[in-house]
């Protein structure tokens, strides 16, 4: 194939290739080596001119609303210091970052929280109890003490309590149940393949592994109570300012807050662990926008590790028709 | 600052122009590719504890760059980058094999920007400091957009030649 490598090249840079271009760069890129590296140092010139010219325009900016520039100077020897101001402002802003974060605190809370998702996923059925909690007393720092149901004892799908319950298995599946006010019973759930859900006296509906996930207490952001995907928990990774609470004792608080500039997502979560096993006990999640008037936030407490049915994270299980009614939402 | 810290900002400082090179790469949007590697300074000082002094510093950042370009490729739920992901694979190593000292020469680049001329810089004003593409400089300059980049590409020739004749200099002195 005879092709122009510097055309493409060139044009990569200046963001004018076609499609088929940029398909044809890739494969002259896999090629060889050479190419490769020809290519690397054209974009390392690139970016450096780049960086000269946007050094160039901060700096300029700054010298002029400072009105520093009292009397014209030749543009040299503005630009060289101007340059070396930019310089030092990223090496600051740098240093400040790496004495902001420390590099332990947060990465030992990174690190807890990923082996706690590990421990999420291994092969065991779980039953939570979901609580909304609307006593505005109970605060974070009650943690731990909410236990209003010792019974350790999973609800009987077929005559289930008022409190809503969420069914885990291996970290993947998942049921959850609930009452609504007029004493309805709405279940949902998904196998990792398929998400479904029941209402009252209608045919289950079955849709994408994530469409009825919406209806889940923090949808997304359970893990590692519940992931449907790898790399779901960097949500919370990227999105929060994480702390690791208790870190020697032997019951851990894993604390994730929402960074200011993150639209989406639960403003406060704290997850409750043994710090032997790392057995979660507890979950709490504070929702995006208070509402007083309905709940503080969502309680996730684990009641029980016991063998739940095979078939339990199916619907034809949990509703009593067997019907299925297609969808088209998929 | 300890010592530990002084050697990650030293060994970063360095590096810091591969790293970005890298991203820019993969990504064209200049926002996202800042966003990114304020990303990819975050992780960097959480893992720098796992940091294998007898690996290669630059393959390693390369690594956590690799990684977090292809979380703002989920993230954004579609591919907005600009390579295949065995493409990235190729960069990655090619990127890898950039050393500071191919860093250093870029440092000539001022000097050799100043000599061009008039007409030149100003496509170069236009392109780096406007963040113009060819055709939003073409209809500044009621020229073509081809002309702009065939213009832009000899503009880089230009610089690439003077900077390995400075580093050629340098070399014989």
């Amino acid at each position: 194939m005879s092709i122009d490598a510097d055309w493409l090249i060139n044009g990569h840079l200046d963001g004018t290739l076609s499609t088929d271009e940029r398909a044809a760069l890739g494969e002259w890129l896999k090629a060889s080596s050479e190419n490769a590296d020809q290519f690397a140092r054209a974009v390392m010139l690139h970016n450096r001119i780049r960086v000269h010219y946007e050094s160039l325009r901060e700096t300029e900016k700054k010298v002029d609303s400072i009105r520093v520039a009292s009397a014209p100077r030749p543009r040299y020897s503005r630009r060289s210091i101007v340059a070396a101001s930019l310089a030092c402002i990223m090496l600051g802003a740098f240093l400040y970052l790496l004495q902001l974060s420390g590099p332990s605190p947060r990465a030992a809370a990174i690190a807890e929280f990923h082996q706690l998702v590990i421990q999420g996923r291994r092969p065991a059925d779980r039953t939570f109890r979901i609580t909304f909690v609307k006593d505005p007393s109970d605060r974070p720092d009650n943690l731990g003490k909410n236990s209003k149901n010792p019974e350790n004892k999973p609800d009987d799908p077929a005559n289930p309590g008022n409190e809503p319950m969420l069914y885990v298995r291996d970290g993947r599946q998942f049921v959850y149940s609930r009452k609504a006010l007029d004493g309805r019973r709405f279940i949902i759930g998904g196998n990792g393949q398929q998400s479904w859900a029941i209402k009252p006296g209608e045919p289950a509906e079955v849709s994408g592994p994530l469409n009825f996930t919406e209806g889940l207490p923090a949808g997304l952001y359970l893990a590692p109570v519940l992931s449907f995907f790898d790399g779901q928990e960097k949500m919370l990774v990227n999105d929060y300012n994480l702390e690791l609470r208790n870190p020697t004792k032997s019951t851990k608080v894993f604390v994730a807050v929402k960074k200011p500039d993150t639209k989406q997502g639960p403003r406060r979560i704290e997850i409750s662990f043994s710090g032997m096993t790392g057995q979660i006990a507890e979950m709490r999640i504070w929702p995006e926008t208070p509402d007083h008037r309905r709940t503080s936030h969502t309680l996730i407490q684990l009641v029980s590790e016991q063998k739940l049915a095979d078939n339990w994270f199916t619907h034809e299980f949990h509703h009593p028709d067997h019907q299925q009614k297609s969808d088209a939402s998929i | 600052m300890d010592e530990k810290t002084r050697e990650l900002t030293r060994m970063w400082m360095s590096a810091q122009p591969i790293v970005a090179s890298f991203v820019s790469s993969m990504v064209s949007d200049f926002t996202a590719r800042d966003d990114i590697m304020q990303e990819i300074i975050t992780a960097v000082i959480e893992s720098f504890d796992t940091y294998d002094p007898s690996r290669p510093f630059i393959a390693w950042l390369l690594g956590i760059a690799r990684n977090q370009v292809g979380l703002y490729r989920r993230k954004l739920s579609r591919d907005r980058g600009l390579f295949d992901e065995t493409t990235a694979d190729v960069l990655v190593e090619a990127f890898s094999r950039v050393s500071i000292s191919d860093v250093r020469r870029l440092e000539f680049l001022q000097d050799c920007i100043e000599r061009l001329s008039d007409r030149d810089r100003e496509l170069c004003d236009l392109r780096y400091e406007q963040n113009l593409k060819p055709s939003g400089i073409a209809a500044r300059l009621g020229t073509t957009a081809n002309n702009v980049s065939k213009a832009l590409q000899r503009i880089r020739d230009q610089l690439r030649n003077c900077i390995e004749l400075h580093v050629a200099r340098t070399e014989r002195a």
